[in-house]
């Protein structure tokens, strides 16, 4: 649940890149982070292997517009994606507020996004989240390579509850701040429901 | 090597060929009456009898052409042994009239002999025994574990199908239930779709996958042209895994039988391979099905999805 700071009126929030490995999350961040202004952003902190895959988790602090008079602070992260680094992801989907999860669109990937998929909902539930009250958007990746599925096959293995999704050239860019823009909506408006319902 | 028959089985052959003319020759020469009380066509009938049921323990499902092609290809290669070994004892004896060298090697024992050779000889030849059509064998493909799963998640609670590693003592409570639990949050995916028709791939690219000891090169150059049909009734349920999956005896029965004829046969591939799990490629299979088959139910997203926000998130962008 995102933490309220009333003194400070500030909204932090912590949204986790998550995915099976080499399917762009760092690469989300990285762009992120080259993109946004200096200002509203902080340092990225990564911790990877000579042959850059993500060894611990990737950290980005960023700061986005006021919404009623509050600073809303994002906590990005991205988890390592390789299977035997399942306690890492775990202890990253802690204190969870909202979860992109990265898919590699190519056909051979396709069973590796739906075991990391189905990881996703057992890690959350190790905490007792679910995909039911966690918000989630799935993002297409890589979709400028020759050898990828329709999304509409993406869409059926990974996204039958059809939550919002988009598809995205994270090396490219492009469809990186429309994901973090829809979990970012997303992740606020949960909150300011539950604040309607007493809740928070 | 990819064929039936290894170099290492072609010169085992030719071993037990040469050992089988020599030995038969010096058995030749060894003075006994053992045996000398049976005529020839007894020994003859006893002969085709054991190289008939040597065909059939060798190769199950041998067609009735196969057998007598065996019959007689065990009986030629005998006759071959002892008609080397006298060749050879008259060369010893410096002698060109073979018929003494001959009356000596058809003798009991060295007939006897010889016997023994001609199966070692024939052995590793059985490949080449013409087999029956293999349609037992498509039906129970049909009837395929993997289909059997894809039925049960479809039976159950048609969902994602989640393979959960249980505490052992918490699984010996719930008693004796399938490891496989069928994890389906909200009953979200539609049940397997019913749609009758079927799929073709290139045979020369499921050649490719199949295991290199299989495939001969007969079959390989059969299968330029051919394809491989394949219903949808046993990929739609394997769909929702982002893989399809059989088994190398299961892929057999899809295969045109010319080719499939033209393959290592069951008979002569151990168990562990015709069980091996072969997949396809999704890429040649998912584009070739109707739109139906991935249709989803219509949109149930949860609430957290169901806003309709006021304001934007806007990051400050360079």
């Amino acid at each position: 649940m995102p933490s309220v700071n009333y003194a400070l009126k500030e909204i932090s929030c912590k949204i986790v890149y998550y995915g099976p490995g080499m399917c762009g999350k760092t690469t989300n961040l990285q762009h992120i982070h080259q993109h946004t202004a200096a200002e509203k952003r902080g340092n990225m902190v990564s911790l990877a292997t000579p042959g850059e895959r993500t060894l611990f988790f990737d950290f980005l602090p960023l700061e986005a517009s006021q919404i009623h008079g509050f600073r809303t602070k994002f906590q990005l992260y991205t988890v390592p994606g390789q299977v035997m680094y399942n306690s890492t992801r775990k202890l990253v989907l802690r204190g969870v507020d909202g979860v992109i999860f990265v898919c590699d669109s190519q056909w051979e990937k396709t069973r590796e996004d739906v075991d990391s998929f189905r990881n996703l909902a057992d890690n959350l539930a190790s905490y007792g989240y679910s995909l039911e009250t966690t918000p989630y958007v799935v993002q297409y990746n890589k979709r400028d390579l020759p050898n990828i599925a329709p999304v509409e096959y993406l869409r059926y293995l990974i996204n039958p509850r059809q939550v919002p999704d988009s598809e995205s050239v994270a090396i490219r860019g492009e469809g990186v701040f429309e994901t973090l823009d829809i979990i970012c909506t997303l992740v606020l408006a949960q909150m300011s429901q539950r604040q309607k319902a007493g809740v928070m | 090597m990819r064929k039936g028959l290894t170099a290492v089985s072609a010169m085992s052959v030719l071993i037990a060929f040469t050992a089988g003319v020599v030995l038969c020759m010096q058995v030749s020469q060894v003075k006994t009456t053992t045996g000398s009380e049976i005529a020839g066509p007894v020994l003859w009938v006893v002969e085709v009898a054991l190289f008939g049921t040597a065909v059939l323990a060798w190769r199950s499902g041998v067609s009735f052409a196969g057998w007598m092609l065996g019959i007689a290809g065990l009986a030629i290669v005998r006759v071959a042994l002892v008609s080397g070994g006298s060749v050879v004892l008259a060369i010893e004896q410096e002698t060109t009239n073979m018929g003494p060298a001959l009356r000596q090697t058809s003798a009991f024992l060295p007939r006897m002999c010889a016997l023994g050779f001609t199966l070692m000889v024939c052995h590793p030849l059985r490949v080449f025994l013409p087999v029956r059509d293999t349609e037992p064998l498509r039906r129970s493909a049909r009837e395929s574990i993997v289909r059997r799963v894809g039925a049960a998640a479809e039976d159950g609670d048609r969902g994602l199908l989640i393979v959960t590693v249980k505490n052992r003592a918490a699984a010996s409570a719930e008693g004796p239930k399938s490891e496989v639990s069928i994890h389906n949050p909200a009953g979200i995916l539609p049940s397997v779709a019913h749609i009758e028709g079927e799929i073709d791939l290139p045979l020369s690219t499921v050649l490719a996958l199949l295991p290199e000891d299989l495939v001969t090169d007969r079959a390989l150059a059969l299968s330029d042209t051919e394809t491989m049909t394949i219903p949808y009734e046993v990929i739609l349920p394997q769909l929702r895994e982002a893989q399809v999956v059989f088994s190398v005896a299961e892929l057999r029965g899809w295969v045109p039988l010319p080719v499939r004829k033209a393959l290592v046969q069951p008979a002569d591939s151990d168990i562990e391979t015709e069980n091996g799990l072969v997949s396809l490629p999704l890429g040649l299979i998912v584009p070739q099905l109707p739109p139906e088959a991935l249709e989803l139910p219509p949109p149930a997203p949860p609430a957290w999805a169901r806003v309709d926000a006021e304001e934007r998130v806007v990051f400050a962008t360079v």
